[in-house]
């Protein structure tokens, strides 16, 4: 009976052990699936916010975002067995903006540029420095700081200015910040301080050139 | 003296860490990301589950496979075969029953296929060096009508074609009737002689 079904080429089919077999696959399918609908669900703007804070750009941003969940696409049968799965998922995050970044950074410095000579006026946000009564939330606020901390950071070493977009996830921990780039926490801290350090410098620098 | 530098230090300070607070704050995306990011996912094949080649695959099409990779095997092992063992290696002369029995070299049409077989007689060794459009010349040449492909007449062969044209045909038949009374003869003189006789009559003979 078993040599005829052989025979016929279908016994895997056909058979009963196949039959559950196929079944068994089915369920680890639809599990695997569901499971990556709802990492989607949870965790879709978390990743969004990873990519913006490398690329700096919304469109970008939503690329690579659906880039890491492709990749996550492949690998959707192993979802159960990852265990810190929202350090995975930012991991892939930043992995997918880093290459995206590589391949338009010259188009984002062109952007960048162009909107600094827009709306960024170096100049006027300095003299609101200079003026004691001036609020420094209001002024955090205005477009003008926003785009010249956009022109300062992008100054910084590549190490230190990954670390510190990374950080400003808000999402991610200090801990959490190492896991994704595969460093000591107290790197992270010392990365961080150099950042704000030389930030400060190079803001103290260009408001002593106004004054 | 230092109050104002100081005060703007703090400001510089305080400035700093709202800015870096909001750096990020702008990162939000449209609406419906998530279904927009499914919709994708839903759009794309799942390489793991779904490829043409997974194990399940093969577990259903287990005679299809073996008999693809059969053919695959066959294939590989006739690709591989010397080109020589791939020819009918033996030099049999084309035989036009309309034009004279001449050489082949002179009333053959000079074809790719001949120069293909003589070339790969003289010079096999060098067949990897040959310019590839010589190669591709001899290719695209129509096969012959005779197969195997026809050789040159040897040097014996020449000379029996050559007296067989000078000799008038009542000659030939003479010569021929001769000798064959001379064959017969010589037959039943073996015949009539003992074993022993015969074997010394064959050993004088080749001598």
């Amino acid at each position: 009976m078993t040599g005829q079904v052989i025979l016929n080429g279908t016994m895997l089919a056909e058979s009963p052990a196949s039959q559950s077999r196929e079944a068994d696959r089915h369920a680890s399918e639809a599990a695997a699936t569901q499971a990556l609908e709802q990492l989607v669900r949870e965790h879709a703007r978390f990743v969004f916010r990873i990519a913006f804070s490398i690329l700096r750009d919304h469109h970008e941003a939503e690329d690579a975002a659906q880039e890491c969940f492709l990749r996550v696409l492949k690998v959707k049968q192993r979802l159960p067995e990852i265990r810190e799965q929202k350090t995975w998922l930012a991991r892939i995050a930043w992995r997918c903006a880093l290459d995206r970044s590589q391949k338009v950074r010259s188009r984002l410095h062109s952007d960048l540029s162009l909107s600094n000579s827009e709306s960024d006026d170096p100049a006027a946000t300095l003299a609101a420095l200079r003026d004691p009564a001036a609020d420094p939330e209001q002024l955090a606020a205005s477009a003008q700081m926003s785009a010249l901390l956009e022109r300062v950071v992008a100054t910084l070493p590549e190490d230190l200015r990954i670390t510190l977009q990374i950080s400003t996830v808000q999402e991610l921990t200090s801990g959490e910040v190492a896991a994704v780039l595969g460093i000591p926490e107290g790197s992270v801290r010392t990365r961080l301080m150099r950042a704000r350090k030389l930030l400060k410098q190079k803001l103290q620098q260009m408001l002593g050139e106004t004054l | 003296m230092n109050h104002k530098p100081e005060s703007n230090r703090d400001q510089i300070d305080q400035l700093l860490d709202a800015s870096l607070t909001r750096y990020n704050s702008t990162a939000e995306p449209r609406g419906g990301l998530e279904d927009r990011i499914l919709a994708n996912l839903r759009s794309h094949p799942v390489a793991e589950a779904s490829g043409w080649f997974s194990w399940h695959w093969f577990n259903r099409n287990w005679i299809t496979a073996s008999a693809v990779a059969i053919a695959t095997v066959m294939l590989i092992a006739v690709l591989l075969m010397p080109r020589t063992q791939r020819q009918n290696p033996s030099p049999i002369i084309a035989t036009n029953k309309n034009a004279e029995p001449t050489p082949i070299h002179q009333t053959t049409p000079d074809t790719g296929a001949s120069q293909r077989r003589v070339s790969t007689k003289h010079h096999a060794p060098s067949a990897k060096s040959l310019p590839s459009q010589h190669i591709t010349v001899a290719a695209a040449v129509p096969h012959l009508e005779v197969f195997p492909s026809p050789t040159p007449l040897s040097a014996q062969e020449r000379m029996l074609l050559s007296y067989v044209r000078r000799t008038p045909r009542e000659v030939m038949v003479a010569v021929s009737e001769e000798q064959q009374l001379h064959e017969q003869e010589w037959m039943q003189g073996m015949q009539s002689m003992q074993p022993q006789q015969r074997s010394e009559q064959k050993s004088e003979n080749l001598k």
